[in-house]
């Protein structure tokens, strides 16, 4: 009677715009991350149809141009001028290539690295696991932030440096994740059948598990995403990240900082951007694992 | 309970040992120590005399072990910026990020657990979403942004706040609410969850059944329960919140550890970047270490061990 | 009477609409008597008798004519007021001994904190009541016990802790929801004693709920038969092993196998399963697996009177059969 009764019951973590595990089109989180990433999208995709200035052309007796909404402002620079009078709608729009792109690379190379490790460490147990589980501890000691300044600093400033030190290091909870989910799988029986049949460890692994372990990856890469985005604002906000010109947003806050006292804006609009972004890719993050892998709540 | 907390203690020293190897190998990956040392105008005399005087031109292992060797005697190296010992540089300025971490870590835990608390206690009502809803944005919210808009708001708009350096307890507070902010999501979240399973459980229907106050069951019984996963969270979190602490130190110019990281790195002061990773790596170390000696007193269960 | 239900419903809330799990069940307890709530998984008793102290999910809804529990309405006492009947004058005890006491807590904090709940005494007064209780349950050294945790004992141990915890404040009625099920086949045999004695010393009203009929057998003065969620059968215990009316209760009744009358063939069980849930319509529930199933069985049948204080949800009472 207890089951019956339980399973009537409301389930564990949830996000806050889902009650109840739900169907994609009842799912809220999910919906809404997922129409505002595709916003983005859009405006990464299409940004050069979109922006209606070159993002890097400077032209400094326009600088400080107040956006469209405060006095001074005007509709030929919606968003107005950063310091080198450089359009900032456009810088906007072409800021958000760079964190997608961020965002996606290292989910791929992250996932790649931890899942490999989770898989092996799921599969295999025992001493592998237990030294794989030591690298992830030791993973989680190192300060990221630092580590990765330093790497930058070491590497020279540059997108792909980013890139891959991001991926190089946040690939703990995909390891965490795909380690518990393949120890959960070990014992099915449709895994012990292949084995038996004699399906090489590399077969069993990409035919058997990575097939049931995908929604559970899926779930955690738009988690990580959603990190890697704010690490690369935070990078490039302390100088040490994607190098200037370019548009990213977390250094255009930076290059606003200076001028917190006159020319908020600077600040306001990049963060609120790259607010909206993570926190669409959270949502969808949240909203997919209601749906697809309900049981990997906390 | 003893041989636990030997184990304990063994599997950190390990990964203390294994962190310190990485911070060592940092400095060779940024090329020649001694190119750095002497200045990337100096003639290749110099950097022999400097390659021997720094001993760099010994194996790596064996520099590795005598660095270590240092360490473990209380010697960090000389900071190539400040020209003193690093272990002294370091002290003064942990004292400032310690006293950070640990007010946010109080605000954190103040907020978020009876956040949880009455979120696991009535789940889907409507402070539950609230909660949800403070914690997804506190996990999206950048931590830089979130400083330079308190700084906006409490500076800028309404100067009530001063925007750096910490002389007052005025100048604590934002750095204190954003560092703050930085873990309550995770721990709210824990402690909600927590919460809903453990009042799920068998024990709590028998104490519901044996007539228990409400109260007891959500305190003492529940939350008691609820409580080791999230002691061994808080710990984790505060280790991170150490590591965040460069950011929110670089927007507030306060000058602890976290600014002292970001300013070495900048300044090839390849020392203090060293013991800073090891400092840092030895907090969330010892800290998860002490949490996780902590659950196996609170747990009977881990005592028969 | 000491507990008295009548027309007790319980509807669930659910994703997939309202779910009907209990539907106008009526039983009666009288002080000192045992009643005994019998039926498979899923037919609704446990949570009828969750429902005695509202101590329901939030999805469910709870609809009855009456709930009495001597003068005291159960159905319409608010919350404040059946948290002290709760482990006072009306405890339960539950199935699964292993997960009923909190891991965190000694034995001895559990149990007085029941009585500090209820009594303005002392702890040490609780305690040396708990020493009393683990005495009575049959656990010895009970100064010792006070101080162990869940976990150093045996399943069959914590049960008796379950039941001296029932017990600290000595109540009118005790609910047991298969409380021997979960463990051995020996152990169960000694508490089975043990509640029986326990229930005569104390002069308690017991409602005791099963699927074993042979423990039914041994304790029972009145039994209920639950299936689907309704009332099948109810009356004194004499009567209905006697004179079982419904097919479903005589069926359960053939399907014990019987080590005094060695049969030569082989062991009947009843064809079919029972209803979901979801399914539960206006007929006869048992319909599906009934031998003596007619068109008359797809209306609602109400119960029927069979003899002195016995009856069955059956319009073929009284009827001959194949059997």
């Amino acid at each position: 009677m207890t089951d019956l009764v339980n399973s009537v019951n409301p389930g564990s973590d949830t996000s806050p715009l889902e009650g109840r595990p739900a169907r994609w089109r009842s799912n809220g989180s999910l919906l809404l991350g997922l129409s505002i990433l595709a916003i983005v999208v859009a405006m990464a995709i299409f940004a050069p149809l979109l922006a209606p200035y070159d993002p890097y052309a400077q032209s400094l007796p326009n600088r400080f141009t107040p956006p469209v909404w405060l006095p001074g402002g005007g509709w030929d620079h919606i968003l107005g001028t950063d310091q080198l009078g450089r359009d900032y709608l456009s810088r906007i729009i072409y800021g958000s290539r760079i964190s997608l792109s961020i965002g996606i690379g290292t989910a791929l190379v992250s996932g790649l690295i931890g899942s490999t490790l989770g898989i092996c460490a799921g599969y295999f147990g025992g001493r592998i696991d237990s030294v794989i589980m030591f690298v992830v501890t030791a993973r989680l000691a190192l300060p990221v932030v630092l580590v990765a300044l330093a790497i930058v600093a070491i590497f020279g400033s540059s997108f792909t440096v980013v890139l891959l030190t991001l991926g190089g290091l946040l690939w703990e909870r995909f390891a965490l994740v795909t380690r518990a989910a393949t120890i959960q799988l070990r014992g099915a029986d449709f895994v012990t059948a292949a084995e038996i049949q004699g399906a090489t460890v590399p077969q069993v692994m990409l035919h058997q598990l990575i097939p049931n372990l995908a929604n559970a990856i899926v779930v955690v890469a738009t988690l990580e995403m959603a990190q890697a985005m704010i690490l690369e604002a935070a990078l490039s906000f302390l100088g040490l990240g994607v190098p200037a010109p370019m548009p990213s947003w977390g250094l255009m806050i930076a290059e606003g900082k200076a001028q917190i006292l006159f020319e908020p804006w600077l600040i306001t609009i990049p963060g609120a951007f790259l607010f909206a972004l993570v926190l669409a890719t959270n949502l969808l993050g949240d909203g997919l694992r209601d749906v697809l892998a309900p049981e990997s709540r906390n | 309970m003893l041989g636990y907390v030997l184990r304990r203690f063994a599997i950190a020293c390990l990964l203390m040992l294994f962190v310190s190897f990485v911070a060592y190998i940092l400095l060779f990956a940024a090329g020649d120590p001694a190119v750095t040392i002497a200045g990337a105008e100096a003639k290749s005399d110099d950097i022999a005399r400097v390659r021997e005087l720094y001993g760099f031109d010994r194996p790596i292992l064996i520099q590795y072990i005598d660095w270590l060797w240092g360490v473990l005697g209380g010697d960090l190296g000389t900071s190539l910026y400040f020209k003193r010992p690093v272990a002294g540089l370091l002290l003064e300025r942990f004292a400032i990020t310690a006293k950070l971490g640990a007010l946010a870590l109080t605000l954190a835990l103040l907020v978020a657990i009876p956040l949880g608390v009455i979120a696991g206690r009535k789940p889907n009502t409507l402070i539950d979403r609230f909660a949800l809803l403070l914690a997804v944005v506190g996990q999206a919210m950048p931590s830089f942004w979130f400083a330079l808009l308190l700084m906006i708001l409490f500076s800028v708009t309404f100067p009530i706040l001063p925007a750096s350096g910490l002389t007052s307890w005025r100048s604590y507070i934002m750095p204190v609410i954003v560092l703050g902010y930085f873990s309550t999501p995770a721990i709210m979240r824990l402690t909600r969850s927590g919460m809903i399973s453990a009042l799920e459980a068998d024990y709590i229907r028998t104490a519901r059944a044996m007539g228990l106050p409400e109260r007891k069951v959500l305190f003492d019984y529940a939350l008691r329960n609820a409580a080791l996963p999230i002691v061994s969270l808080a710990s984790a979190e505060f280790g991170f919140m150490l590591a965040g602490s460069i950011i929110v130190e670089n927007v507030f110019a306060i000058h602890g550890a976290g600014s002292l990281a970001w300013e070495s790195i900048a300044r090839a002061d390849l020392p203090t970047v060293q013991a800073l990773v090891l400092c840092f790596s030895l907090f969330y170390v010892v800290f998860t270490m002490l949490a996780d000696i902590l659950n196996a007193l609170l747990d009977p269960r881990m005592r028969a061990r | 009477m000491l507990l008295n239900v009548k027309g007790l419903s319980i509807n669930l809330a659910t994703q997939r609409g309202t779910l009907s799990a209990v539907q106008d069940v009526s039983f009666h307890v009288d002080k000192g008597e045992t009643l005994c709530i019998v039926g498979e998984s899923g037919c609704g008793k446990s949570i009828t008798a969750l429902s005695l102290l509202r101590l329901l999910p939030a999805s469910a809804r709870l609809t009855a004519e009456t709930i009495s529990f001597n003068d005291l309405d159960l159905l319409t006492l608010p919350e404040a007021d059946i948290r002290p009947l709760r482990g006072n004058r009306l405890s339960m005890i539950f199935q699964d001994p292993m997960s009923a006491l909190n891991p965190l807590h000694t034995v001895g904090r559990q149990l007085t904190d029941v009585l500090l709940a209820h009594q303005h005494v002392t702890r040490a007064k609780a305690a040396e009541r708990a020493c009393e209780l683990l005495l009575k349950v049959g656990i010895p050294n009970p100064e010792e016990r006070l101080q162990q945790y869940p976990h150093e004992l045996s399943g069959g141990l914590r049960q008796r802790i379950v039941i001296a915890m029932a017990l600290m404040c000595e109540p009118e009625l005790i609910i047991a929801d298969e409380p021997t099920t979960a463990l051995d086949v020996t152990i169960q045999a000694d508490l089975l004693r043990l509640l029986k004695e326990l229930q005569q010393a104390l002069g308690m009203g017991m409602i005791f709920i099963t699927h074993d009929l042979g423990l039914v057998s041994r304790i029972a003065d009145r039994i209920v038969v639950m299936y689907a969620g309704e009332v099948v059968e109810a009356g004194p215990a004499s009567a209905i092993f006697e004179h079982p009316a419904h097919p479903y209760t005589r069926a359960l009744l053939g399907a014990v196998p019987d080590p005094s009358h060695p049969r030569m063939e082989p062991l009947e069980s009843i064809p079919g399963t029972v209803p979901s849930l979801l399914s539960r319509d206006k007929t006869c529930h048992f319909r599906g697996r009934c031998p003596m199933a007619q068109d008359i069985c797809n209306n609602r049948i109400s119960l029927q009177t069979v003899g002195a204080d016995h009856q069955a949800r059956c319009i073929r009472v009284g009827a001959e059969d194949s059997q």
